[in-house]
């Protein structure tokens, strides 16, 4: 009895070895990926390939599968599979599946909601950062850990039909003329917009909303009812949201074609789902004047490698990829469409798209910031859920 | 009375009962079905439970500072204490579950019932046709209802002021209450597990021996008052199971509450669970799916307490009753064509909004230059504005997720029908038994749990040390799908071998017909169509659920309905309204060929 | 020879005893009809000893071999027993017809299809019955089920035939049909009969031994006319004869050997038992079948008519006697005007002493006044 125990020890003490060992290779890995050139990785990645392994990458935009064919196109040896997951599942289903050791778990992961990356992949281990050396200079250093492929914002837009005017100040949507005419898809039931409402809540959002207060209403904010203006700003906000629409295709369609003046803040990227006929009713506040407040907010994707990944050097290369002109610019991917912005500064949105490059709109959007939304995620949530509920 | 010697008298009686125990093929097959329910259908209980005293990691960890996994009570507090916590995620969504589940109960019950009374008892005209075309609402799936009911009334005063057909049809404004909120709830719900009552109640009704109304007839009792005194106390016992069926399923609906109440802000316990688990409150939500369980366990109780009392009025015999049709006269005609216009706006005109929604490239406008067939058939490059790679005809993702849930549904079909079959065989063999109450209960249980909280479950299990060849693959979604469907399957065996008189099995046994004999040449054969309607019903819960899916699938577009549940989400209309018709279809097509094939439908009763 | 063996048979459900130490021997080519009003346990036995039920513990044989023994944990199944079984319900497979109804056993006892064939048709002749051969059992009537029901039980001619009121569902005229066939049958067929039913008319007219049972626990067990003339206790006398045995109620003043002095209708009487009279209390019954019971002018006891109910061939009169409701057959057609007065006879050596505290009889004999 005693021997089996021993030796039972053993055997665990040798499984758990062998497991750390996979865990220090992978970031070893990443580590010397880092300062490899893409030549190298390249050779590298077709060795992993050789030795039986294939890039699981788990996804919520489908633009990603696009870019894994262009990168298959250009890289042929490699191979990429790409698994498309529900938004609201995918750190159930990554923190379940990562180091479980089931069969083509995600070798590399394209997410959102930074805040959930970090507290359930990040903090637990289950994944790593990457960022190559070369690109260090052209991608703010915020945007390089966690390696953000791609940033998206969602935008205030209005039906501008029977002369309907858009809005100067973000205050004027707490006022009651806005009741039930702002469009915003449930921010219990989407995490990119809670953590856009948390963000209101920094310092650094909430002096811009005392600001654009004092600008609307000729007087300082003063604490009352709301411990701070931006709890104020959201209680007032969310008393005229609209919830008709789930999703934010039908969003941009629903108010393209409904009743004029509605307004809605949704992915600007889903103007491309509304019907030419239509897409001329919607008026980008943001592009006709710029709004005391915000005019929308950005959030990223990230991209992150399993800790159990067997192909460490095709995720780096990937990564790379993603964040060079070829793959961010590359046909039919993100930079042909509206709402996509490469952390790279050295990328441009094409001409003629109506858009602007990434640093127009860092002035007036609301940036992600994942340390503080996990810090204040728990006092700021319930307050906003009792009041959607 | 001589005192038998202990020595023989505890031990050999003992040893006998047990050979007389194992002789019996309802004892055995109740054993193994408790060991197999137990495993599949308990344990994800218990994890549940265990769920809702610990600490997960995220938001509850930063929020009370607790080591993950440490036991606690503070979901429990937090969730009850008078607060506005408590009463918008809890209190405020309880009542309105249940407001929804009562009201789509008594609809469904006033619809289903009404129509099987006028079919199988009196001289309605047409009768085929509204049997056959007033099952659809249940072949599709609820949410579907909930979409067409939106696309139907939406106007230009409520919600983002998008005309629906309705209006521009007929230019009449409907108020928000009826396009949002409680009321569509239940009017959606109710009518799509009305077939289910119209199944069940006809079934009963279409066996009642005729006497029973003769008989109240010649007593002088006016019509109304036979259906009332006669009728409706003869079928309770199927109304009341009926009503509670509908019940527990209208209050763990998620998808309808999703499409119909958030517009309004109107949550229910279902959709309320979701988002404090995505919020990271999941000891919470467990609660909260814990009480949906709790709630359908009282309303078991309810029935079980209430089938106890009364007695099955309804075992065929051997002798025909023989039925006299009421005869509707003047009637007949008007009642005939309003349940035709009735079956037709609910069973037909959903099919035909569906696929003019497919073909439309900008909602609302209905015009014929405005219709596209490149949605169904489109190539890559004028898919490509959408987003999708191509038509769906044309795409090899569609076509593999659409043979995959056919696989599933007959592969859950086998299994589920023929455990369904064998369970109500052993549990009515041996009724009256513990053994028997206690496997009947743990078949109908996984019923009870929200399908989401099963799936979360299951995704906890399958990825664990022990299981984790599991996760992925397509046999953990068949296993999954198995104990979720099985409670219907098992109901209606249940149904059907208690209308059988034991004695017809007995007259074989004393003949020596082996029993796998008896089930193939006398028990199968005699209660066939409702055998097989057992097997058919997995089939279509299998091909329309969504739920169960979403944590289990390998990626979102491996199972037909997971990709068309994403496709609505993520604003494919037209894709979706493809996707959707193609699943009424397959189901339709499955139950006619069932029907030719065997003579089986879906319509010709389950438990019927 | 099938013969049929009980030996301390119980059959527990739960906490209902179904039937207790049940005893019971059944010769070979008898007629035995288990007898007793619903709930009593007969059909349990019946089904016990065919093997579809289990009991809870004791014996059973058929022709000498054990095929129930909680002992030694013998459970012999039904189709190893030789036997038939004639359900209440006929228990007609719906779905074949009536030929593959009797076909079926045959083909499952591996007997060829020729074989088959003939016997079929043997049962059909027997039973009269071969038009019906390619009808579903829907579509025959009561009646013809129930010979086809006999037919397929008969088919594989077992040693002993079991029938669990087989007859309760016909209407009187077809009952008394299928009494006269089935007693005709169990000369033909020559094997043994175990016939349950509640009709104790049934019983009487059929069967050579009756097994009377209530409550789980066996009566009597004798012969249908010992049955009816020395009851062994109050239930059987009550429960067998067509009308009801009179108990009037009488105390005892003196036992004297076989002679006991009653107080009787208010007069004083002395029954002289056959035997000695052991076990009896201050209370007794004095039972009396209303044949026994002749209207008599010079008659010792007095009431008067309360009705008369003539059948034609006998007529039933209903006579108060003081505050006890007396019965009295007369043969022939009477007819007696209401409260006239009368005087009656209590003459025969058939008369029963019951024990009012346990109900049993304590002796046979006659009474003088």
């Amino acid at each position: 009895m005693k021997r089996f125990l021993s030796l039972l020890l053993v055997l665990a003490m040798a499984l758990s070895m062998t497991v750390s060992a996979s865990a220090d290779s992978v970031q070893d890995a990443l580590a010397a990926a880092a300062a490899m050139t893409n030549e190298e990785l390249y050779e590298k990645a077709k060795a992993e390939m050789a030795a039986g392994a294939q890039l699981n990458f788990y996804s919520t935009t489908s633009f990603a599968e696009k870019a894994a064919n262009n990168f298959m196109a250009a890289y042929p040896e490699l191979k990429l599979v790409y698994a498309e997951i529900d938004d609201v599942e995918t750190y159930t289903i990554l923190t379940n599946t990562i180091g479980s050791g089931v069969k083509d778990s995600a070798d590399m992961a394209l997410t959102q909601n930074g805040p959930d990356l970090k507290t359930y992949l990040l903090d637990e281990g289950l994944a790593y950062t990457y960022f190559p050396e070369s690109l260090k200079d052209v991608v703010e250093e915020k945007n390089q850990d966690p390696a953000i492929v791609t940033y998206i914002n969602s935008l205030l837009i209005y039906h501008n039909g029977n002369g309907s005017v858009g809005l100067t100040n973000v205050w004027q949507l707490t006022e009651e003329e806005w009741k039930d005419k702002v469009f915003f898809k449930n921010p219990t039931n989407e995490t990119v917009n809670i953590n856009f409402l948390i963000m209101l809540t920094s310092p650094e959002w909430n002096a811009k909303l005392e600001a654009a207060y004092q600008s609307r209403y000729g007087k300082a904010w003063e604490k009352g009812e709301f411990e701070t203006c931006a709890l104020e700003f959201i209680d007032g906000f969310l008393k005229n949201v609209n919830y008709t629409y789930t999703s934010a295709s039908k969003m941009a369609a629903g108010i393209a074609s409904g009743a004029p003046g509605n307004m809605g803040l949704f992915v600007f990227s889903k103007l491309r789902k509304v019907d030419e006929a239509d897409r001329s009713n919607l008026t980008i506040v943001q592009f006709e004047n710029a709004v005391e407040g915000f005019s929308g907010f950005m959030y990223p994707i990230y991209a992150t490698v399993a800790k159990d990944t067997d192909c460490p050097y095709t995720c780096a290369l990937f990564i790379n990829y993603l964040l060079s002109e070829e793959g961010f610019a590359g046909e039919k991917s993100w930079n042909s469409s509206q709402g996509y912005y490469s952390p790279n500064k050295t990328i441009q949105k094409p001409e003629g798209l109506d858009d602007q490059p990434y640093e127009y709109w860092t002035d007036c959007l609301v940036f992600e910031d994942l340390t503080y939304i996990n810090d204040h995620f728990v006092e700021v949530y319930e307050f906003i859920a009792t009041r959607v509920g | 009375m001589r005192k038998p010697q202990p020595n023989s008298s505890m031990r050999e009686p003992l040893l006998y009962r047990l050979r007389a125990f194992v002789t019996k093929p309802a004892n055995l097959l109740l054993v193994f079905f408790l060991c197999v329910l137990a495993v599949l259908s308990l344990m994800p209980m218990v994890t549940m439970l265990t769920n809702m005293f610990t600490i997960h990691l995220g938001t509850e960890k930063r929020l009370y500072r607790m080591p993950t996994g440490s036991w606690t009570l503070v979901h429990f507090q937090k969730l009850f204490e008078g607060s506005d916590w408590s009463r918008v995620n809890f209190w405020e969504p309880l009542k309105h579950s249940f407001i929804v589940a009562f009201g789509a109960g008594i609809l469904g019950i006033a619809i289903g019932g009404s129509i099987a009374w006028f079919v199988t008892r009196s001289d309605l005209k047409c009768k085929k046709f509204i049997s056959s075309v007033f099952v659809f609402p249940y072949m599709m799936p609820a949410w579907t209802l909930a979409l067409f009911w939106t696309n139907m009334f939406q106007n230009s005063q409520v919600g983002g002021g998008n005309i629906g057909m309705i209006e521009s049809i007929f230019g009449v404004c409907m108020p928000e209450w009826f396009v949002y909120g409680l009321f569509p709830m239940i009017v959606v719900i109710g009518l799509h597990y009305s077939p289910f009552a119209y199944l069940l109640i006809g079934g009963i009704l279409k066996n009642m021996d005729a006497t029973l109304e003769e008989s109240a007839t010649i007593l002088k009792a006016s019509r109304w008052t036979i259906i009332r005194r006669v009728t409706i106390p003869i079928v309770m016992p199927a109304i009341l199971s009926t009503f509670l069926l509908i019940f527990s399923s209208g209050f763990s609906s998620y998808t309808v509450p999703v499409f119909l109440g958030s517009a309004v802000k109107c949550y229910t316990l279902s959709t309320k669970m979701r988002a404090l688990i995505q919020a990271g409150y999941q000891g919470q939500g467990y609660i909260i799916a814990f009480v949906s369980i709790l709630l359908g366990c009282i309303i078991l109780g309810i029935n079980q307490w209430f089938t106890g009392k009364r007695k099955s009025f309804t075992t065929v015999t051997g002798k025909s009753g023989q039925v006299s049709l009421v005869k509707l006269r003047k009637a007949n005609w008007p009642i005939t064509i309003v349940l035709i216009v009735f079956i037709c706006f609910v069973a037909i005109m959903p099919l035909i909004s569906f696929a003019l929604e497919s073909v439309i490239r900008q909602p609302g406008n209905y015009s014929l230059s405005n219709m596209t067939l490149h949605f169904w058939i489109g190539t890559e490059d004028s898919a490509y504005e959408t987003g999708m790679i191509a038509g769906i005809l044309l795409n090899t993702t569609m076509w593999k997720a659409v043979g995959r849930q056919v696989l599933l549904a007959l592969v859950v079909a086998l299994i589920v029908g023929t455990s369904g079959m064998l369970i109500g065989y052993a549990c009515v063999r041996r009724r009256g038994t513990r053994l028997s109450r206690f496997v009947e209960s743990l078949a109908f249980f996984p019923y009870l749990m929200p399908a989401m909280a099963f799936g979360t479950i299951y995704l906890a299990v399958a990825t664990s040390e022990n299981f984790k060849w599991l996760y992925g693959t397509f046999a953990l979604l068949v296993i999954v799908s198995a104990v979720k469907f099985l409670p219907f399957a098992s109901r209606s065996g249940v149904n059907s071998m208690l209308q059988i008189a034991p004695e017809i099995e007995e007259a074989a046994i004393i003949f020596g017909v082996p029993w796998h004999k008896r089930m193939l040449r006398i028990l199968f054969p005699i209660q066939k169509s409702s055998i097989l309607s057992g097997y058919l019903l997995p089939v279509i819960s299998v091909m329309r659920e969504v739920a169960l899916f979403t944590l289990l699938v390998p990626y979102a577009r491996y199972m037909l309905t997971t990709m068309l549940f994403s496709f609505n989400e993520t604003g494919y209309a037209q894709y979706g309204s493809a996707v959707t018709l193609l699943i009424i279809l397959i189901i339709m097509l499955i139950n006619s060929l069932t029907n030719k094939l065997t003579g089986a439908s879906f319509d010709k009763g389950i438990g019927g | 020879m099938p013969e049929i063996i009980l030996e301390k048979v119980t059959k527990r459900f739960d906490k209902f005893v179904a039937v207790d130490n049940l005893d019971l021997h059944i010769a070979d080519r008898g007629f035995v009809t288990l007898l007793g009003p619903s709930g009593c346990g007969k059909t349990t036995t019946l089904r016990m000893i065919a093997g579809l039920e289990t009991p809870t513990s004791g014996r059973i044989l058929i022709d000498g071999k054990p095929v129930f023994d909680s002992t030694k944990g013998v459970n012999v199944p039904p189709n190893k027993r030789d036997i038939g079984f004639l359900f209440q319900n006929y228990a007609l497979w719906p779905h074949m017809t009536v030929y593959e109804n009797i076909a079926f056993g045959l083909e499952m006892l591996k007997w060829d299809k020729k074989k088959i064939a003939a016997r079929v048709d043997e049962m059909l002749a027997l039973l009269k019955i071969e038009q019906f051969v390619k009808r579903y059992p829907a579509e025959l009537s009561g009646g013809q089920q129930q010979r086809v029901a006999i037919a397929r039980t008969l088919a594989p001619s077992p040693k002993v035939l079991f029938m669990d009121e087989p007859l309760s569902n016909l209407d009187a005229k077809l009952r008394q049909e299928m009494r006269t066939e089935l007693k005709r049958l169990h000369t033909d067929t020559n094997s043994t009969f175990v016939y349950v039913t509640h009709d104790q008319l049934e019983a009487m007219t059929l069967s050579t031994q009756v097994c009377l049972m209530n409550n789980g626990l066996l009566q009597q067990y004798a012969p249908p006319l010992s049955i009816y003339s020395s009851p062994a206790n109050l239930f059987v006398a009550e429960f067998v004869g067509n009308p009801t045995m009179n108990f009037i109620p009488a105390k005892v003043d003196k036992i004297n050997g076989s002679d006991v002095m009653l107080s009787v209708l208010d007069k004083n009487a002395v029954f002289h038992a056959k035997a000695p009279v052991a076990n009896l209390g201050a209370e007794a019954v004095l039972g009396v079948r209303p044949e026994f019971l002749p209207l008599r002018e010079d008659g010792p006891i007095e009431g008067r008519i309360y009705s008369t109910l003539p059948t034609g061939m006998e007529t039933t009169v209903k006579i108060t006697c003081g505050d006890t409701m007396l019965t009295s057959v007369v043969f022939g057609n009477v007819d007696y005007p209401v409260d006239m007065p009368i005087r009656l006879a209590m003459n025969s050596d058939g008369l029963v002493l019951f024990d009012k505290q346990s109900g049993n009889s304590v002796g046979l004999g006659c009474v003088t006044v």
